[in-house]
Formats: structure tokens, C-alpha cells, sequence
């Protein structure tokens, strides 16, 4: 009884499914959690760490607004080439791209360097 | 109660994320999971997100708040320490995407979409095989118009989420 509701519940939810699916699928999963994970806690401090640095309030708009128009502009780009180039180089370079701009974050303080490391890299700002 | 509403707003699922990265990882989740499976997978695919987003804001938090109450350290040293853990979530993230196999790439359709495209419009394929941007967008001729009518679609809910958090996160704040 108790092993059938088990089992029915596994089904219904999908997870019987996701236990199943192909490793490919499954990383394709973790990494989105992972990344995620990376997107809430740099939403979270951006505009903080951007304030804490004395930087104004209308340079701060400036820098959110073209971060969005960078990350916008290259996603468009790497999405359309994605499978041209090959998705797993796409993927690899945006990976590359996420890593490099939260280590210039961390290393660096001056506004129009994180500037760059914004719109080219990759950093979330919602 | 404005509180409570702006909060309810703030938490619409819009599922929206920034980056080169989601686009790439859905077609390749359609194109690897049958069609029975597809629907589960995508949607804790879609969970798997948004729990990973409360967990990197909790986290945040709670990490900002030990730097800053449990050991004293100053602000921006604080924020720099959390951008250090965006860096390195970044590598893991790396280390996955290094893990796929070639079952992901779109090789294996690209050559029976070619003979789909070539056998409909021979000399409009002709033409825009020349040209490197129709080279890398290979669109069938009867998925264009749904593309289109979906773009149109999804950035219409894109504007209107990114309108009304902001504009009532504010209002209620500043009041």
C-alpha cells in the first residue's frame, strides 16, 4: 500500500522520470540550479556593492541598463550561432564568461572595469 | 498590505533569465528527452531554477550577515567574498558543461533539415546560404511564422513583468 503511493507519487511528480533521463539531461538540470544559484547572490549585492564603492545613483542606472543591453546583445549573438558553433562551445564560453566577470568583481573596484566586466561578461542584474 | 502585494508581484514565475545559457540548454533538453518525458523534465528543469534562485538569495544573505555581524569584516570586502563564490560557481557550472556528451550538438538533424529546406525553396535556400546570419539561422519555412508570433508574444509578458515589480516595489517602499 505505503509502496505503491510511494511509487504513484514518484510518477505523478516527475522525478521517476527525471531519475531516468539521460545524464545529459540531468547536468543540463544541475547547471541550471547552479547558475542560479550564482544569479540570486550577485542580484542581491549589485547594486549594494555599486553603492558601497560611492559610485552615484545615475552611474548606477547607467550601469544596470547597459548590463542588461550587453547581456541582452550577447545572448542574441550566442544563441544564433549556438548551433553553428557547436552548443557546447557556446556554453563553455558562457561559463568562462560567468566566471571571469564575478572574479573581476571580486578583484576589482573601479567603476568603468566592472563596467566592461558587465556588459561582455556574464552577471545578472535582476 | 502594499508589502504583502508587492511581494506577491515580485514572485511572479516569469522563468526569465539573462544570458546565453537557457535558450541553448531548452532546445538541447527537447532534442535528448522523448516526448513523454519531455514535460516532467522541463518542468523540474524550470523548479530546479527558481529553487536554485531562492537558495542564492537566502544564501547571500546569510553569508553577507556572518561576514559582516559574525566577523566584522567591512562591506565591500564582504561583497567582493560573495562575487568570489559567484566566480566559482561559475567554474562548477564550467565543470558540467565540460561533462556533456555530443549527443547535445545538433548534428544529427542538421543534415535531414538541409534536404527539408533544399527540396522546398531550392533557390531561397540557394541565397541564403551565402549569407553568414541565414547560414546560422535555420529556420523551416513553416516554423517562421509561429517563431515570430511567439517572439512577439514573449516580449510583450517580459515587458510587462519587468514593469510592474519595479513600479511597485517603489511606490511601496518610498511611501
Amino acid at each position: 500500500m505505503f509502496k505503491s503511493f510511494c511509487a504513484k507519487a514518484l510518477n505523478e511528480s516527475g522525478l521517476a522520470t527525471l531519475w531516468f533521463s539521460s545524464f545529459n539531461a540531468k547536468l543540463l538540470c544541475a547547471q541550471r540550479f547552479i547558475r542560479l544559484v550564482a544569479y540570486g547572490s550577485s542580484t542581491l549585492i549589485l547594486v549594494s556593492y555599486l553603492s558601497a564603492l560611492e559610485i552615484s545613483k545615475a552611474k548606477i542606472g547607467l550601469f544596470m541598463t547597459l548590463t542588461l543591453v550587453g547581456d541582452t546583445g550577447l545572448s542574441f549573438i550566442f544563441t544564433i550561432f549556438a548551433d553553428s558553433l557547436g552548443r557546447k562551445a557556446v556554453l563553455i564560453s558562457g561559463a568562462v564568461l560567468m566566471s571571469a566577470a564575478g572574479a573581476i568583481f571580486a578583484l576589482c573596484g573601479n567603476y568603468w572595469v566592472l563596467l566592461v566586466a558587465a556588459v561582455i561578461g556574464v552577471i545578472s542584474p535582476k | 498590505m502594499r508589502h504583502a502585494l508587492s511581494f506577491l508581484l515580485i514572485h511572479i514565475p516569469s522563468g526569465n533569465e539573462i544570458g546565453p545559457f537557457r535558450a541553448i540548454e531548452e532546445s538541447t533538453l527537447a532534442q535528448i528527452t522523448t516526448e513523454e518525458s519531455r514535460g516532467d523534465i522541463y518542468a523540474w528543469y524550470s523548479l530546479l531554477g527558481a529553487l536554485g534562485s531562492a537558495l542564492g538569495l537566502g544564501i547571500c544573505g546569510w553569508v553577507l550577515d556572518f561576514l559582516l555581524n559574525g566577523l566584522g569584516w567591512n562591506t565591500i570586502k564582504a561583497y567582493k567574498a560573495i562575487f568570489w563564490g559567484y566566480s566559482a560557481l561559475g567554474g562548477i557550472m564550467l565543470c558540467f558543461v565540460l561533462a556533456l556528451s555530443t549527443e547535445c550538438e545538433i548534428a544529427k538533424y542538421s543534415s535531414a533539415m538541409k534536404d527539408s529546406d533544399a527540396s522546398s525553396d531550392d533557390e531561397s535556400s540557394q541565397k541564403r546560404k551565402s549569407l553568414p546570419f541565414w547560414k546560422a539561422v535555420k529556420f523551416s519555412h513553416k516554423s517562421r511564422i509561429i517563431v515570430i508570433k511567439l517572439c512577439i508574444l514573449f516580449a510583450l509578458d517580459s515587458f510587462a513583468c519587468s514593469l510592474a515589480p519595479l513600479f511597485v516595489l517603489n511606490s511601496s517602499l518610498l511611501q
